[in-house]
């Protein structure tokens, strides 16, 4: 085996960074990670001291990365985190990424509340895909979103920690375009509204490709099953991943490039949007804000009803 | 060479060269998969050949 130098030290390299044209020793790339993590949080001011931050934690390598790395982060500046993992009801895959998440919270000692679709809104997921022909992601991203924000509330956290990678971001930004909801673009990173039963969202991982979290994961020796959520296939963002990933391959850099678009973009859309009003009612029937007079959970809980 | 794909142990007919070369033999991204070989994770320029032991592991799932 011939392996690259490291582009700093010189021992051997675990990774090539393609859009960085340098490739990177064990010790490097951990480096690398952690000032991509804080370069983010700095940027967007995502924490302040004394702050109660709940992360949504999936047991996943982003959620777990995330954990950890706000943990260290708590040795230097106070703060307070507390873990909120949603399980949805997937068997044979989020009761075994539940397994981890609580494992990584005793570990650091981070407070774990558990929420459920079965539980809390009377079906599972699994239950829901046996009734409807409705893709999961749509039931599964509405419930969810839901739930994490309850969750947040009951702790009292002032803000959400999401494990949203470089991936997801260019991903969302794409299918943003391609749905034609560019107002989706500008509630990303900063709510345009501020509610107060709306705990806004924090995404410190932005920079991180997938891929490296998962090294960065590998080389911390984090347990971490790495698999498939059974009902992720056929879903227009798989298309477009795969889509993304391949021209990321041939073109390196594509996906830090869409995400600094975005930033741009945002500021811009931000500022004309400025005087315009998005106004919050309460729904209907469970009081959450929403848009519309009943909100998406209310409409998709009695959807499921039927 | 002998290859382990995701914990499965599989025969390719790739014996030297680029893992990038190996992987899109297996139509596998590089942006999707972490290989180790003789244990260790190594970047897709590494050279290797069937003294190796390589295994590839697919981190990053669908949507
Ligand atoms: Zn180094
Ligand atoms: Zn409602």
């Amino acid at each position: 085996m011939k392996t690259a130098p490291c582009f700093v030290c010189k021992k051997p390299s675990v990774i090539h960074l393609a859009y960085a044209a340098q490739h990177l020793c064990s010790g490097c790339f951990i480096k690398h990670i952690e000032k991509r993590f804080m370069q983010s949080v700095r940027e967007f001011r995502m924490i302040n001291a004394r702050e109660h931050i709940a992360i949504g934690l999936s047991g996943g390598k982003d959620s777990v990365v995330l954990l950890h790395l706000l943990s260290m982060l708590r040795k230097k500046l106070p703060f307070k985190i507390s873990a909120i993992a949603i399980d949805e009801g997937i068997k044979g895959y989020r009761n075994l990424t539940l397994i981890t998440a609580k494992k990584e919270c005793k570990k650091l000692k981070i407070p774990l509340k558990i929420l459920s679709f079965k539980k809390d809104l009377n079906y599972s997921l699994d239950a829901i895909m046996k009734k409807t022909n409705k893709a999961a992601c749509s039931w599964c991203g509405v419930f969810r979103r839901y739930l994490l924000n309850l969750g947040a509330r009951q702790v009292n956290a002032d803000k959400i920690a999401i494990g949203h990678n470089l991936d997801d971001i260019s991903q969302t930004v794409l299918m943003n375009i391609m749905r034609n909801e560019p107002l989706r673009l500008v509630r990303f990173l900063d709510p345009l509204t501020l509610n107060e039963h709306l705990i806004p969202r924090i995404r410190p991982l932005i920079r991180i490709p997938e891929k490296e979290i998962a090294l960065y994961a590998m080389l911390k020796g984090l347990e971490i099953k790495f698999m498939e959520c059974p009902y992720a296939h056929f879903s227009f963002r798989q298309h477009i991943k795969e889509q993304l990933n391949d021209t990321e391959e041939k073109y390196p850099g594509t996906k830090l490039r869409i995400l600094k678009s975005f930033i741009e973009m945002e500021k811009l859309m931000r500022k004309s949007l400025k005087d315009k009003e998005f106004v919050f009612i309460p729904c209907k029937k469970c009081g959450e804000p929403s848009s519309t007079i009943s909100c998406m959970k209310c409409k998709m809980l009695e959807e499921l009803s039927k | 060479m002998k290859i382990t794909l995701n914990g499965k142990k599989q025969k390719s007919k790739f014996k030297k060269g680029k893992i990038s070369v190996l992987l899109s033999k297996l139509s596998l991204r590089t942006e999707e998969v972490i290989v180790k070989v003789n244990g260790k994770p190594v970047p897709e320029d590494t050279e290797i050949s069937d003294k190796d032991k390589v295994e590839i592991i697919k981190v990053v799932f669908g949507g």
